[in-house]
């Protein structure tokens, strides 16, 4: 009798323990799309404007970013309470069964999911409606109706007819690092919108000063500064001291986002207004996975302040229903910009080098390296003493490949979704930019458009081989293969991204496949990175349902590069309908 | 007839509330988190170490959210929502350009009297191009210390200048031990100062960091009893025996007093790397007029520094050798806030400013400094020095002391600093550490 008792316990916990540890993926369709765009209601509230001081809107309540709280919160109280707070994080939470993420109102998968044309690559976040034709336009026919009210670069607020409005942005000489300025807001606009944010549109034009048209009254403000009358002394001063292409003024064109603007997302919490909003931005994968995208590019100005969401409402304005959409903003700042003038400032003679040269590297305010560096006496040479600008490409300021390290790059401050990136995290960015072919990022080049041949040929080189390092980083730690889909029923198909991009030459890689129960299976290869297996079938067509437990198989797939191996979870649902997918895991070992 | 004006009235009850109050539709809830891989998501399971780790600290972890970030946050985001900081900002650097401003400032020595006070700046002040006015003030109400300075320079160029400076300072918690190499450091007493110096000087870099100053002026000191904590006045101290009252106490000069010092510098202008040597010399000749035309004495010194950066990348490691020399001029002897000195800002620093002072004084330090962050400079130092008599007269080696000193200070015009030394016996007492020096803040002496 109590031998009988110990064996049910037993029986039992193991029971539990199974189940527990039993981890299925149900058999279903994995989840594509995202229903955070779905029309929602939320609570109206005054806002009043200058033409209505009675107005209601019924949009979330606009959000606006504190720049300087958000700089010493990120620095220095957020980390000292969230370490007394011992918080933890885990893996991100919107991730489908596939170890991808849903199509959402953040992210709409695009390069990453099929095959992009060039054209539509260079076409970037812009319809065809926004491209602008300054040389068919009339004197006096663009209209500007604002200055720019934030930021440090000069510029303006124009509406072009039959276009829509537009940020002009004006790239400056005085810095050395004229044409970087608006190339790199083309180029890191197409390249994000590529990979699936949501942008504006971002071009450069050639424009000759007697298009516009300023309207009286205007102010402008930069960034710690006071309103400043913006009028045609003010106007006429800005287009002389900026780039000009036999005459024209070259212009960073970004055309105004759709919808009604509520500030930007946070990169942490979520917004309390927008039903939609239930995911904390710091566990959302598309955040945490773009700080690999950022350390290519060396964004380091990924801060909130650097989005914007705006409210789509289905009968237009500020009205409810509707849904949020979050865009990311500003990516001027890629590709090397100096964050402070180069050189002295003579009346204190203190220089901003030390402060560009650690950009990317180091936070501005790193307590971590400082401490390193007080308590190693500064013996040890750091990153950012490795930095050096080319001679002849001092427009691109710091950026550039060697000693570029994509794990220990830096944002300017601390960025809650960044910090939390997990392998998985950065391994599913960089799948998606494995698809940047060598051609691709030379379109991308050409796109900056910048005067000197050798200028584009230097920094499509950079651009190329900072990405082989993401890649080299990023695809072989975890399994690089994607596109895992079934074909014919039977066969598992998919491609190593990290061979298809060249990260290691293709003899390096050797393509193993079993069951979970060690059996083997055989891999047949093909150029590129594609490789097949074949899976005989170990269920029947009738018998046991659908979803039965005899049903469910795993294929375990390693290519000899990555440490970790790529784990498919299929249903064998017999050899008239074939195997279906319903998950992938690319565990960094193998625990099953 | 009466259901047929019901029907009616809540009709029309119902259309009003919908046109009144279109906008009162209930706001949706916030919906459901898709399970996005259908098994629940990837389980965070937090160990048990995690959770003690949470309990220890959640005093400090609720000190720091709610007594610290959420009304700080609070407070920060609505000055800066009301554009506070660019009005604080244009409340103290002032001007159509920003050329002038005050800043507050603040220094603490463990020891003295702290101050808080202002450094104020005008550049290209009176509308003169490269002409700037510098003032500085420092103050403590309770103890009635009171310094300040104020400076016009006009630079003729990047590499010479002219200026007219004017200082006083009137603080009762200055430090005697009493004159020589031995003065044990229970021996501490305070002292008052008043001092008052005006002048007008000339300085010229020609060669990288190479320089020559002259300047010239009239100076103005009066000593009396002082006082800082339990420490006795210098009177005091010295009825007990332990030394005697030195030479200026309570007497007080006054005079003009002229300045020469060059410097040969190899190391390269406004930039921190690179290796080199330095070498330099100062001579100062002051008087007494207050008590007789005859009345005088000169200080004279040098060092010889020689620098190696370690990778020519501001990590210096420096040797130097200093002496300084007080010698009279005429029958009485140096007042003694003339005569040599160690300890302060300059060599020694483990030690008070004016622990030892002497006729001469000998010191070989050992620096390195090296940067830790933009602008912000680490350091650690230690010398071997002392003061003598006449000449370096009594110099034995067994007298040594040793002072050593760690800290950090940022490479701006308004320099910070944070400081932390010791200061021992001599060699011969056995060189146990009897002084420690913290300072943080801005210094007196920039």
């Amino acid at each position: 009798m109590r031998a009988n008792r110990v064996t049910i316990i037993v029986l039992g916990s193991c029971l539990a323990a199974c189940a527990a540890g039993d981890r299925r993926f149900p058999l279903r369709e994995p989840v594509r799309h995202d229903n955070d765009s779905a029309s929602v209601r939320v609570k109206c509230h005054d806002e009043p404007t200058k033409t209505d001081p009675r107005h209601r809107s019924c949009a979330p309540v606009a959000y606006a970013s504190p720049l300087y709280w958000d700089g010493v919160d990120n620095i220095v109280f957020r980390p000292l309470s969230e370490g007394l707070g011992v918080v933890t994080s885990g893996e991100s939470v919107d991730v489908n069964s596939l170890d991808e993420v849903p199509d959402s109102a953040w992210f709409v998968n695009r390069i990453g999911a099929r095959s992009m044309s060039i054209a539509e690559l260079r076409q970037g976040a812009c319809t065809s409606e926004q491209i602008l034709d300054p040389d068919g336009a009339a004197d006096g026919s663009w209209i500007i109706d604002k200055g720019k009210t934030e930021g440090s670069s000069p510029g303006f607020r124009v509406v072009v007819p039959g276009k829509g409005k537009f940020l002009f942005k004006l790239d400056t000489p005085t810095d050395n690092q004229a044409e970087r300025t608006a190339a790199a807001s083309t180029i890191s606009a197409a390249i994000f919108h590529a990979v699936g944010y949501f942008i504006s549109c971002e071009r450069i034009v050639y424009v000759r000063p007697s298009v516009f048209k300023l309207l009286p009254g205007l102010v402008t403000k930069e960034n710690f500064q006071p309103d400043k009358p913006f009028d045609q002394r003010a106007f006429d001063a800005e287009i002389a001291s900026a780039t000009k292409r036999n005459g024209l003024v070259r212009i960073n064109a970004s055309a105004w986002l759709p919808g009604h603007p509520i500030g930007p997302a946070r990169y942490h919490g979520v917004r309390d207004d927008d039903p939609n909003d239930v995911i904390p931005h710091e566990d959302r994968r598309e955040l945490r996975g773009m700080r690999v995208l950022a350390a290519w590019l060396a964004r380091y100005d990924s801060r909130e302040a650097n989005g914007f969401d705006t409210w789509i409402a289905d009968h237009g304005s500020d009205s409810s229903p509707g849904h949020v959409v979050h865009y990311q903003l500003d990516v001027s700042e890629t590709f090397g910009s100096l964050a402070f003038a180069q050189g002295t400032n003579a009346a204190n003679g203190l220089s901003w080098d030390p402060v560009d040269r650690r950009l990317n590297r180091s936070y501005f305010v790193d307590w971590g390296d400082l401490a390193r560096d007080f308590a190693t006496l500064g013996l040890a040479v750091r990153p950012w003493e490795h930095a050096y600008v080319a001679p002849g490409h001092e427009m691109f300021g710091y950026y550039n490949a060697d000693h570029f390290d994509a794990e220990k790059w830096k944002p300017m401050y601390p960025n809650p979704a960044f910090s939390r990136m997990t392998e998985r995290d950065g391994a599913w960015m960089a799948r998606i930019l494995a698809r940047f072919t060598p051609e691709m990022v030379r379109v991308l080049a050409l796109m900056g458009d910048f005067t000197a041949p050798a200028t584009t040929d230097y920094f499509q080189s950079v651009v190329e081989k900072r990405l082989e390092r993401v890649l080299e980083r990023y695809l072989t730690r975890l399994s690089p293969i994607g596109d895992v889909r079934v074909e014919d029923g039977n066969r598992l198909c998919g491609v190593d991204l990290a061979e298809r991009r060249g990260v290691l030459p293709a003899e390096r890689f050797h393509y193993a496949a079993r069951w979970s129960d060690g059996a083997p299976l055989t891999v047949a290869r093909r150029p590129g990175g594609a490789i097949c297996i074949a899976m005989p079938h170990v269920a029947r067509d009738d018998g046991a349902s659908d979803d039965a437990r005899s049903r469910y198989v795993r294929v375990i797939v390693e290519d000899s590069v990555a440490r970790g191996p790529l784990v498919a979870h299929l249903y064998d649902l017999g050899p008239r309908r074939g195997f279906r997918l319903v998950g992938l895991e690319r565990p960094e070992k193998l625990r099953l | 007839m009466r259901a047929r004006s019901f029907v009616c009235l809540l009709i029309a009850a119902s259309l009003w509330s919908l046109g009144a109050n279109a906008d009162a539709e209930e706001e949706s809830p916030k919906r459901v988190p898709p399970d996005y891989d259908g098994r629940g998501g990837d389980p965070k399971e937090d160990g048990a170490g995690v959770w003690v780790g949470r309990v220890l600290l959640s005093p400090l972890y609720f000190t720091s959210e709610y007594i610290f970030r959420r009304p700080i946050g609070a407070m920060t985001k609505t000055v800066e929502h009301n554009d506070g900081f660019r009005k604080i900002y244009d409340f103290f650097i002032f001007g159509p350009d920003h050329k002038a401003g005050i800043v507050p400032i603040a220094f603490v020595e463990f020891g003295f009297v702290p101050s808080v006070g202002a450094y104020g700046f005008w550049n290209d002040a009176f509308f003169v191009p490269r002409n700037d006015v510098r003032v500085h003030l420092e103050m403590w109400p309770d103890d009635m210390w009171l310094a300040g300075s104020v400076r016009d320079r006009y630079r003729f160029d990047d590499h010479s200048s002219f200026e007219v400076r004017a200082n006083g300072v009137h603080r009762p918690d200055q430090v005697f031990y009493g004159i020589g190499p031995e003065t044990p450091q229970w021996h501490q007493s305070r002292y008052a100062i008043n001092r008052f110096d005006a002048r007008a000087g000339f300085e010229s870099r020609f060669w990288r960091r190479s320089t020559v100053e002259l300047d010239g002026g009239v100076r103005k000191v009066d000593t009396s009893s002082g006082e800082y904590g339990k420490d006795p006045s210098l009177e005091v101290e010295a009825a007990t025996g332990a030394f005697p009252i030195p030479y200026g106490f309570a007497r007080g000069y006054m005079g003009p007093y002229g300045r020469a010092a060059a410097s040969i510098d190899t190391r390269r202008h406004n930039v921190n790397t690179g290796s080199g040597f330095r070498v330099e010399s100062e001579a100062e000749s002051g008087s007494d007029f207050q008590h007789g035309a005859t009345t005088g004495w000169v200080r004279w010194g040098g060092a010889a520094t020689v620098t190696i950066d370690l990778n020519d990348r501001g990590r210096n490691l420096s040797l130097s050798v200093a002496t300084s020399f007080a010698d009279p001029l005429g029958t009485n002897e140096v007042p003694f806030t003339e005569l040599a000195m160690l300890g302060g800002d300059k060599w020694m620093r483990g030690y008070f400013p004016g622990r030892l002072m002497d006729r001469s004084a000998a010191v070989a330090q050992l620096r390195y400094d090296w940067p830790v962050a933009p602008w912000l400079d680490a350091t650690i130092q230690t010398a071997v020095g002392n003061v003598y008599g006449e000449h370096l007269q009594g110099f034995d080696a067994k007298l040594l002391r040793v002072s050593a000193a760690l800290g950090l200070s940022t490479a701006t015009n308004v320099p910070l600093d944070f400081l932390v030394g010791i200061g021992t016996e001599t060699f011969a007492s056995g060189a146990s550490v009897d002084s420690v020096r913290v300072t943080v803040g801005v210094p007196h002496s920039f």
